[in-house]
């Protein structure tokens, strides 16, 4: 190649650049995380499948985690990841009690382990769910 | 006589730092563009990464051109009109290699990190692999190398062209464009369409200039304004890692090809055959998805 960039301007507008926009886009609120609610996980629900009906959501107390189950038996986790809530379904043996929360494990590399606080008797349900599923 | 072509990769850095910038201070004014923290580091920071990955073993693929080109059967000329010309065959050539990297797994588990975002803004767009060099895919340079000499030189300049071309179009800032200019060339709302997820928009639009190649080999499918954009994969990824975003398609292919219990055929097929295979049938590949939506929507008219 010919001509480029000489490397301490290039260098300088990554190292410069990229922490400028960070750090703006901090300051502009990108970091807020936006709280679960039923509404976002019916349309996440919808999305995912338009014929999937809600039947039991129960969603962690700070709202960044939920799961979900449709009338049709299967279920799902739903997860705030800053302003973009997704949803993955929960194949057999992903929940597993851990202390006082749920483990979710997807075996997906794409998707890492969590870990939901949920109330005793909402706990008790899924665990109860884990044990169908599996 | 090569003329001396410049890296415009390395000249269009500091318009990305000062186009994104532009662009949040746009989003925080009309609300029509969304940056999260997170998410943007790990575009930027996949962005980075590409970059280094592609200057420490680029030369491994031009080595193998440059091998090639001594084989050449002719010999393209480097003046303004064949460097032109040449732009505009890589750019169909650009256009197979996108519609491989969607439709077989092993060039997807690279591609797949570009898609990963549930965002659509100009950092989007730097969210590279970091597995380009290792894949082969520079071997699809072959033919224009080999079968017109085209000089890997001639090539890596009218990519790099192309590569910032595609820069602008990742933008939700920008609706649509006179319609001479949407007939012809990829724009921001052709490329939208193919970050969706919805059904409906799932493998289309694979241009990287001219989106003539969508319209021609009947890939094309238009933005509907009743149907807004949903961004990322079909299973989205819930990780801002950026090692996760690179490899996490590389470790479940293998995971999956090396399974016990499957012929050596469904192996193969785990690796090169489009991304939702499965040996049993639990998966859903983009034309099953599709057709499913397809056969939803009639049944609901």
């Amino acid at each position: 190649m010919g001509a480029e960039l000489p490397l301490p301007i290039l260098a300088g507008f990554i190292g410069v650049g990229i922490p400028l926009l960070l750090l703006l886009v901090h300051l502009g609120g990108g970091s807020r995380h936006a709280a679960l609610s039923e509404p976002i996980v019916r349309q996440l629900l919808a999305d995912e499948d338009p014929s999937a009906e809600l039947d039991l959501l129960h969603l962690d107390p700070d709202g960044h985690v939920a799961l979900v189950r449709t009338t049709d038996g299967r279920r799902f986790v739903a997860w705030a990841m800053e302003s973009s809530p997704t949803l993955r379904e929960l194949p057999a043996g992903s929940l597993e009690a851990e202390g006082e929360a749920l483990r979710v494990r997807l075996g997906d590399p794409g998707w890492p382990i969590h870990r939901v606080r949920l109330p005793p008797e909402q706990r008790a349900i899924w665990l109860e769910e884990a044990g169908h599923a599996a | 006589m090569l003329p001396d072509l410049p890296d415009v990769v390395s000249f269009a850095v500091p318009v990305f730092v000062v186009t994104m910038l532009l662009e949040l201070a746009y989003g925080r004014l009309t609300r029509k563009v969304r940056f999260d923290t997170r998410d943007t580091a790990a575009s930027l920071s996949m962005g980075v990464g590409n970059l280094v990955i592609d200057t420490l073993f680029g030369f491994i693929a031009f080595g193998v051109l440059m091998v090639l080109y001594e084989w050449r059967l002719m010999t393209w000329g480097t003046g303004a009109l064949a460097i032109a010309a040449a732009f505009v065959l890589d750019d169909l050539r650009y256009y197979v290699y996108h519609r491989l990297a969607h439709e077989s797994r092993w060039l997807w588990w690279g591609h797949v990190t570009h898609h990963s975002s549930q965002h659509y803004n100009l950092s989007t767009a730097l969210r590279q692999t970091w597995g380009g060099p290792f894949n082969l895919a520079f071997l699809l340079h072959a033919p224009l190398v080999v079968l017109l000499g085209i000089h890997p030189l001639v090539l890596a300049f009218v990519g790099g062209v192309n590569l910032v071309y595609q820069y602008w179009i990742h933008t939700e800032a920008i609706r649509r464009l006179p319609a001479p200019i949407e007939w012809v060339f990829n724009t921001p709302s052709h490329h939208r369409v193919h970050h969706g997820r919805n059904p409906r928009y799932l493998d289309t639009n694979y241009a990287g200039v001219f989106i003539v190649w969508d319209r021609l080999f009947g890939t094309f499918v238009p933005e509907e304004d009743e149907e807004p954009v949903r961004y990322g994969l079909v299973k989205n990824l819930g990780t801002y890692n950026p090692l996760r975003i690179a490899f996490h398609e590389l470790v479940a292919l293998a995971k999956d090809a090396v399974q016990p219990g499957i012929t050596l055929g469904e192996r193969l097929r785990y690796v090169f055959d489009r991304p939702g295979y499965s040996h049993d049938g639990s998966r859903q590949t983009a034309p099953m998805i599709k057709e499913a939506w397809e056969a939803r929507r009639r049944a609901d008219h």
